[in-house]
């Protein structure tokens, strides 16, 4: 079931377009949003919860339009990095507030709220000032709150990007065991990719205000088919494909992927997607000489030049600078990608 | 925040006497008032005259700060939130008034009043009159004075995660609502503390009242602002006397200052 599908809608504010976009959300699908700095991710998030009016088109929620409909008439839960919990309020007045919207009487209210902060495990907190509480808590307790009254789609924007490693964690697993007990759709705009592997149905990749990939997460992440989702992926290695580029022109050759060669691709590939020897160590492979090392906690970044490229390089054997190499390449990690522009 | 005390060197040193400097020049003529004028305080008291004076200043200048709040508050809520054409063109409005001279706002408050210019005649029509009135004179008292309570509302209001506005209307509330429920108990001590500004500054205000209220009528009486009081007194009593009822104004708008300040702040520790 459609929980929610935005058909053309484009948003303008100041020098920035967002759209046109097309996007449907399944019902309780977990959709991550990833994409750069101002690719649009958090306007995308607050045209649907209506704080930004679109230029155009549309969006439809269970069947209904909502594009000119008030914020508060929606029922979109909102969650954001920070927090924005009422300091004039207790924990428990925090959740109460969008129950008591909804006209719901005293009883009603108190059993929500005990089965709310069941599930996340604040019911220690319940009596406490938000200034009383951790970053993580505070968060938790922003969670409970939009996610007690049931809304239709709960929206997080970056609602873990202010926290600490641990505490990080934490939360998703929290997000984990939400998900599976409340029957909710969730739309996560977050920059972590770990967020995307870890909590999504469907990862989103948004780059100057379009949506340009979108999918299963695990098919997404292993093959992009963008050199934008590439770079954000962690693809170091962007090579412009041309007809006359020997080096490239062999190394595809020999992966079989020759075809492929055209003026709009792109090979991409990570650090750690090729092997560095100090001998030819494989057929596939390309002379190179060190230029710059870089420590890392689980080995070494490499810069190597070879006639024609700078490669970027990850090795856990160590090599010395100017010295000669070989990058030994495995066909099955090389991809071609086409720039988003071009799609 | 950084202990002064530890932080001791030769740049400290400098801004310290620097500010002492100007403490000093700060508090001097207000000692000298209170230790000359002093003895007088409870005498001026007494004087039936300045108390019907200090009553009509209590009245101009509370209705200035209850009108500020009023309309101040919404005012400091839309430059605080929203970005709009002429923006910068309403906060130098909202400024004008400080930088002009109060005798010249008397005079525009008359003239805009006046039964010949502008809306003038459109009053006068309707019975609004504010030469010598208790009108007149809230009017050019909130002109000079409102500006106080606007910009603290203002940054109050700034210093509020616009996000928490959006959290609550996701929620189910109205802007209304949210204004009320989120907004306004978050600032109201900011705003109370601006209206107190702008309460204090509107009963020392004398330059615009010698043109609109020089006296205004009170019943069947005239009876004068209370600067405009101590300004007769000095005229035609001497310097004497109008320190002692000066003396006494001051002890009451630094008492009802301070007292104010208290209970706002009472809760909050």
């Amino acid at each position: 079931m459609r929980a929610l599908s935005i058909m053309n809608l484009v948003t303008k504010l100041n020098n920035f377009t967002l759209g046109p976009i097309n996007l449907d959300i399944e019902a309780n699908g977990y959709y991550v949003i990833l994409g750069p700095n101002g690719s649009g991710k958090t306007t995308l998030l607050k045209t649907i919860l209506g704080f930004y009016k679109p230029l155009s088109g549309k969006i439809v929620l269970y069947d209904k339009d909502i594009t000119n409909l008030p914020i508060e008439k929606r029922r979109i839960g909102y969650v954001t990095q920070n927090y924005s919990l009422f300091n004039n309020m207790d924990v428990r007045s925090n959740i109460e507030f969008g129950l008591k919207m909804l006209k719901l009487n005293k009883k009603e209210r108190e059993s929500k709220i005990k089965e709310i902060s069941s599930l996340l495990n604040i019911e220690n907190l319940l009596n406490k000032k938000p200034k009383e509480l951790s970053g993580g808590q505070q968060q938790l307790v922003s969670i409970a709150r939009a996610l007690v009254i049931n809304p239709k789609v709960l929206l997080l924007d970056e609602p873990l990007s202010s926290l600490d490693p641990n505490v990080k964690r934490n939360l998703r697993d929290i997000l984990r065991r939400v998900v599976k007990a409340k029957t909710t759709t969730i739309i996560h705009v977050s920059h972590f990719i770990e967020d995307a592997f870890e909590l999504s149905t469907k990862i989103v990749f948004m780059y100057k205000g379009k949506i340009i990939e979108e999918g299963d997460p695990i098919e997404m992440i292993n093959n992009p088919r963008t050199k934008e989702f590439s770079e954000y992926l962690g693809y170091s290695n962007i090579i412009l494909l041309n007809k006359i580029d020997p080096e490239i022109k062999n190394i595809l050759s020999q992966a079989d992927l020759k075809n492929d060669i055209s003026n709009n691709n792109y090979l991409v590939f990570r650090p750690e997607d090729v092997i560095l020897c100090k001998n030819k160590c494989c057929d596939n492979s390309l002379e190179g000489k060190i230029e710059e090392i870089n420590i890392k906690e689980s080995g070494f970044i490499y810069n190597v030049k070879t006639n024609y490229h700078n490669f970027v390089i990850f090795s856990r054997e160590i090599f010395k600078e100017n010295s000669t190499v070989n990058i030994c390449f495995n066909e099955k990690k090389l991809k071609i990608v086409r720039s988003a522009e071009e799609i | 925040m950084m202990n002064l005390k530890k932080e001791v060197n030769i740049f400290i040193f400098i801004i310290i006497v620097f500010s002492l400097i100007f403490l000093f020049f700060f508090a001097y003529p207000l000692a000298v008032l209170i230790i000359v004028g002093s003895k007088g305080i409870i005498a001026s008291l007494e004087n039936r005259s300045f108390l019907a004076a200090i009553y009509v200043t209590f009245i101009i200048s509370t209705s200035a700060a209850v009108s500020a709040v009023i309309f101040g508050l919404p005012l400091g809520y839309i430059i605080a939130r929203y970005n709009f054409k002429f923006k910068e063109v309403i906060e130098t409005l909202i400024d004008i008034p400080i930088v002009i001279p109060h005798i010249v706002v008397g005079i525009m408050i008359v003239l805009a009043f006046s039964s010949q210019y502008g809306l003038g005649p459109i009053f006068h029509k309707y019975g609004i009159n504010v030469i010598d009135t208790i009108l007149g004179a809230a009017l050019a008292v909130s002109y000079l004075s409102s500006t106080y309570t606007i910009r603290v509302a203002e940054s109050s209001i700034k210093g509020i995660d616009p996000e928490i506005e959006l959290i609550s209307r996701s929620l189910g509330a109205s802007q209304i609502r949210t204004f009320f429920s989120i907004i306004l108990p978050n600032i109201w001590r900011s705003v109370v503390n601006g209206a107190l500004l702008t309460w204090a500054r509107a009963t020392s205000e004398a330059g615009a009242l010698f043109i609109v209220a020089y006296y205004v009528i009170l019943g069947k009486t005239t009876v004068y602002p209370s600067p405009v009081f101590i300004y007769e007194s000095y005229v035609g009593l001497g310097l004497i006397e109008a320190v002692k009822f000066s003396a006494a104004l001051v002890a009451i708008i630094i008492s009802v200052f301070i007292l104010f300040r208290i209970i706002i702040n009472l809760r909050r520790h």
